[in-house]
Parts: structure tokens; C-alpha cells; sequence
């Protein structure tokens, strides 16, 4: 009886250790996303992420065909580079400044994950990371997805034309399309030379 | 144990301790006046434009990937660069083939 008194104790003292530590933190930091996460958080943030995605979807494998089609392709180049960059480095205006980063979809944290978790994140999103939930349970979204999961496994060997073709689909506002055209007018000669912004 | 690892992490979330630089950007459009392995320049409304170049910048020449050996002087260029380190660094550099000879 008096261990596990002892026990309690210990574990509710560790619990106020934890959320004073995390009060002086988030007094001596404030809530600005502009800080690089340590790698102590990033490796508890990876860790709980994989302890929050339900057994039942760690076992699954994709069911459609393990080559990206060409709708994955383009599905990414519209929704995911935004964020994760055409080539799934992560380095865009959005992915560099979020809190935690884009991850590098490229490297092992990712690509070690299974086809299941890869897929559960897609479809639920992360909490508390910039990563929204894009299922809606219909079969078309889930198809999508695993479109996405064959296209994610296939980020390290991107060619460059690949990686092109895909930049033409990336979201632009109104004033990106016009410069892109007013690039290719210059480039072909129908401009006068040297415009500088 | 799960829960006090979370709130652990939120915590450690909410801080910030460092600083993020913010990088602008810089396109210009003008005509080639030298290239090398590491230097591009460019001649633009403002002038003479100087860019660095190296491994990571991205050639791209009617749309297809190329390098900066198919860039000659006096072609037609677009440059996407950042300031970075001081200094325009060029991540992409989109160029045309020369316009074919008018026929008489």
C-alpha cells in the first residue's frame, strides 16, 4: 500500500513538474510559431503521432495500384504542394512557417510509416499541426487517398519533368497566372525585354 | 502515461526560442550577358542583375528540364531567386530556344 502511495505521489508530481515546465515556456516563449521545435519535441510529437493512429488502420495496404497514376499526381500538385512542395520537401512560404514544419515526405519518418498510417493521416488530419483532415468517409475520398498514398511512396524518385508538369497545376491566384504569362510572352519574344519586380 | 506525454508536448509546442528568418523573393525577366558554373547575369530595365547559381537552381528551357550549359548570352531569361546570405541566389532560371531565323 505505501509503494504504490509512493508511486501515486511520484506520478503526480512528475504531472505538475510537466505543466509547470510547459507554463514557464509558454511565459518565456509566448505562442509564436517562428521557433524551431527541438528535436526532443519533434521525436515525442513523431512518437504520439503513431500512437494516435488506431491499430485497425496500421495494417491496411493500398489497394490500388502501387505505381502513381497520373490523378495522384495531379491531386498532390493541387491540394498537397501548397504546403509540402510539388517535390514533398516541405519548403514553401506555408511549410517552412508552420508549427511543426511540413515534413520532408521524402525521408525515412515518413516513408517508414505504412500504407494504413499514411492513409489515416490523410483522411483525419493531425491535431494541432497545420495537417487537416480531408476524408469524408465517401468511397470517391478514399480512393483519392490512396491515389495520394501511392503518390507519397513515390516522392523520392520524382524526375524533373515530373516535378514540371506538376507545377503547372499548383494553385496560382489571378496575378501568378499573369505573370506566368507575361514570363512565356517575354521568353518568346512578343515582350519588351527587362521587366524587374 | 499517454496523456502526461501529450500535455508534455503541448507544452513544449507553445514555446518559442528562436527566430525565423523570413526570406523575400526576386524575379526578374532580361536578356543573358554572361553565365558561368556559379554567376548569371542579366540585363534588365534596372540594369545589369547579378545572380548566384550552383547546384540547386533549376534550368528550365521550353518548359523541360536542362542545365546551364543550354543557356547562352544574350538569350532571353526569367530568374526566380532569393536573397539569401546576402546575395540573390537563383532557384529557377526558365529560358527559350532562339527564335528561328526569319525566312526571306
Amino acid at each position: 500500500m505505501k509503494s504504490l502511495l509512493i508511486a501515486l505521489g511520484l506520478l503526480v508530481l512528475a504531472f505538475a513538474c510537466i505543466v509547470a515546465g510547459g507554463a514557464i515556456l509558454l511565459v518565456a516563449g509566448g505562442v509564436s510559431a517562428k521557433a524551431e521545435p527541438t528535436r526532443l519535441e519533434a521525436a515525442i510529437a513523431r512518437r504520439l503521432l503513431r500512437m494516435g493512429i488506431p491499430d485497425e488502420y496500421k495494417q491496411l495496404r493500398n489497394p490500388v495500384a502501387p505505381q502513381p497514376s497520373a490523378a495522384g499526381r495531379a491531386h498532390f500538385a493541387d491540394h498537397c504542394a501548397v504546403c509540402h512542395a510539388t517535390d514533398g520537401s516541405g519548403q514553401t512560404e506555408m511549410g517552412r512557417n508552420l508549427y511543426p514544419r511540413s515534413p520532408d515526405l521524402r525521408r525515412a519518418e515518413t516513408q517508414e510509416l505504412s500504407d494504413g498510417e499514411l492513409f489515416y493521416i490523410i483522411e483525419n488530419g493531425v491535431r494541432l499541426t497545420g495537417m487537416p483532415g480531408w476524408g469524408d468517409g465517401s468511397e470517391h475520398s478514399k480512393h483519392e487517398t490512396w491515389q495520394l498514398v501511392a503518390f507519397i511512396r513515390h516522392l523520392p524518385r520524382l524526375t524533373r519533368e515530373e516535378k514540371l508538369e506538376m507545377e503547372r497545376m499548383n494553385p496560382k491566384s489571378m496575378a501568378e497566372w499573369r505573370e506566368m504569362q507575361e514570363d512565356e510572352e517575354f521568353l518568346q519574344g512578343r515582350d519588351q525585354p527587362a521587366r524587374t519586380k | 502515461m499517454k496523456i502526461a506525454s501529450l500535455l508534455f508536448a503541448l507544452a513544449l509546442w507553445t514555446a518559442s526560442l528562436a527566430a525565423f528568418a523570413h526570406e523575400g523573393g526576386h524575379d526578374a525577366r532580361g536578356v543573358v550577358t554572361s553565365v558561368s558554373a556559379d554567376e548569371l547575369t542579366l540585363k534588365t530595365q534596372h540594369g545589369e542583375e547579378k545572380f548566384a547559381v550552383g547546384k540547386e537552381t533549376e534550368f528550365v528551357k521550353d518548359g523541360a528540364p536542362a542545365s546551364a550549359q543550354d543557356l547562352n548570352v544574350g538569350s532571353r531569361a526569367v530568374v526566380h531567386a532569393k536573397h539569401k546570405n546576402g546575395r540573390r541566389e537563383a532557384f529557377k532560371v526558365q529560358f527559350a530556344s532562339p527564335p528561328a531565323p526569319k525566312k526571306k
